[in-house]
């Protein structure tokens, strides 16, 4: 578990030539998360949303205000990352997929934990196998065993399965939960998809375009949730009809 | 589960698929005419028929039993292996540094921009120079010495292995780089598992040119001026006007850089080509 602070947190990205303007990716970013929580950020695509979780994996860094994640541990926190995109070493099986990011123990502990973690998403078959040999949804799944291996206070999920048919997303959504209930990571999550922020999430936060947070609200449904449930489909509505009265000023004008 | 599902899940259910679509063609006795097998012997035998009539036609052209007959008695004055011998130990010393000099040259241009811009004329030069002006050039420099054959080897094969390595080493893909930032793999790490693999490839194809242009410039320095070696053995009896001398050590050049490639070069490129299933099956 992982308490995460955003405090003012702002991203520009500056011109790269004469008459560009600057690009205010994140106008003004502040909440808290802390525990076993699901966090979702949820907006249209190009509010600054996977910009703020790179800055929260410390791939980029903030312009201004202040970012922390603090662990269970002393020093930094466990940050796992699963992208859009697999983002798995073709040349590499699956298992060494797994051992890449793993830093502790032997390389015979290392290959272990990463077998218990691929029989957690039911790829334990395929530790030999290369990427280039699996579905778009496996290559997710290894992606997200990835994650979960370096047990990570924090976890952080871009869009996930925006690219997966409709079927596999459906299942691995389902597959998410189960392993979040298992585990005792804080997860923040991003998508432009509101139904799946309902069904997964205890908390969302919902973004402008302006790229700023215009809304907190909670999900109190229990879990495991269904796609199929008539109260998730009552908070998207909901959730819906807030980023519509949102976007209202401006269709008027 | 319903019936169907139970159907469509369960991996008995091939009863109703011809047999014909689980077993492997059945070949009548003359399909490997029409393989690519077949292809490749057919203009073997078609180029023996050739070189056979046009040798025993025309006077100036040497027949490949002459051609044969000749190496035979190089073999017996021991000259085959001794400047085969002496030919290899230049292009083996050449293209060492060639390995060493075009991966490292090509991993810092792409690293450095001013070492880029700073190189990118100079390789230039070494692509653009043809082969023959260095070989006159380290001739009038060194006389006949080692040093002559495996500078021009140098020279001439290391640009073709930097473009390569170049080209591989920004090709390494962003979004892996940022994923292993993400888990802060460290650098040594993510340079063998990472970079190099993703510039292997380039690496291998770049190294097969760089060997064919190296072996070809130890020859025609051994050729131009040196007293040693494949190269000058060919000049010798181009001296004499032996048709076949020329041919015979032609044939010795050809052999040593085909059986190179098939057996070296050709498995280097295919081990680094392993994880792309499928990858050859177009080429069919």
């Amino acid at each position: 578990m992982a308490r995460l602070v955003a405090r003012d947190v702002k991203k520009v990205f500056p011109p790269t030539r004469q008459g560009q303007d600057p690009v205010f990716a994140l106008r003004d970013v502040s909440f808290e998360a802390e525990g076993h929580t699901f966090v979702t950020l949820v907006g249209p695509s190009g509010c600054g949303k996977s910009t703020f979780l790179n800055m929260v994996s410390g791939i980029d860094t903030p312009s201004a205000g202040t970012l922390e994640v603090l662990g269970r541990a002393e020093g930094d926190a466990k940050i796992g990352y699963v992208f859009q995109d697999p983002r798995l070493l073709p040349w590499k099986t699956v298992l060494d997929n797994m051992v890449y990011v793993l830093d502790e123990g032997s390389t015979e502990e290392r290959e272990a934990r990463g077998r218990r973690f691929l029989d957690l998403v039911n790829l334990g078959s395929t530790a030999d196998m290369y990427p280039g040999q699996l579905s778009g949804g496996m290559q997710q799944r290894v992606g997200i065993a990835r994650a979960l291996s370096i047990e990570p206070d924090l976890l952080l999920m871009d869009e996930p399965f925006s690219h997966l048919d409709a079927i596999t997303a459906r299942d691995l959504r389902v597959e998410l939960q189960r392993l979040w209930l298992d585990t005792a990571s804080t997860i923040l999550f991003v998508t432009h998809d509101v139904l799946e922020a309902v069904l997964l999430s205890s908390r969302v936060l919902m973004m402008s375009s302006r790229g700023v947070i215009f809304r907190d609200l909670t999900i109190d449904l229990p879990f495991p949730r269904r796609q199929t449930d008539k109260e998730v489909a009552i908070h998207q509505a909901e959730i819906l009809e807030l980023f519509e009265e949102m976007e209202r000023p401006k269709v008027d004008a | 589960m319903s019936e169907v599902q139970a159907a469509v899940r369960g991996h008995g259910a091939t009863d109703d698929i011809p047999a014909s679509l689980l077993a492997p063609p059945a070949r009548p006795w003359w399909w490997w005419l029409t393989s690519d097998r077949a292809a490749r012997y057919t203009a073997r035998l078609a180029f023996l028929v050739v070189w056979q009539w046009a040798g025993s036609t025309f006077q100036d052209i040497p027949a490949p039993l002459g051609t044969l007959e000749f190496l035979r008695e190089e073999f017996a004055r021991g000259e085959v292996f001794r400047n085969v011998g002496i030919s290899l130990f230049r292009a083996v010393i050449g293209l060492s540094l060639v390995l060493v000099l075009g991966i490292a040259i090509g991993i810092a241009m792409a690293r450095w921009w001013r070492v880029r811009f700073f190189l990118t004329d100079l390789i230039l030069v070494g692509i653009t120079l043809p082969a023959f002006i260095w070989a006159l050039l380290v001739v009038m420099w060194w006389g006949f010495s080692n040093i002559g054959p495996i500078t021009v080897c140098v020279v001439s094969a290391t640009p073709q292995l930097v473009v390569n390595t170049f080209q591989g080493a920004t090709a390494t893909p962003g979004k892996l780089l940022a994923m292993s930032d993400a888990y802060r793999v460290g650098t040594r790490r993510q340079f063998r598992w990472l970079v190099i693999p993703s510039m292997m490839e380039y690496i291998a194809a770049g190294f097969r040119s760089a060997v064919l242009a190296g072996w070809g410039a130890v020859l025609l320095v051994e050729w131009f001026g040196n007293d040693k070696g494949v190269g000058f053995r060919a000049h010798y009896w181009y001296d004499a006007h032996s048709f076949e001398g020329m041919m015979g050590w032609g044939l010795v050049m050809m052999v040593i850089i085909l059986s190179f490639d098939r057996i070296v070069m050709d498995r280097v490129v295919r081990h680094f080509r392993s994880w792309r299933i499928g990858g050859q099956q177009w080429s069919r």
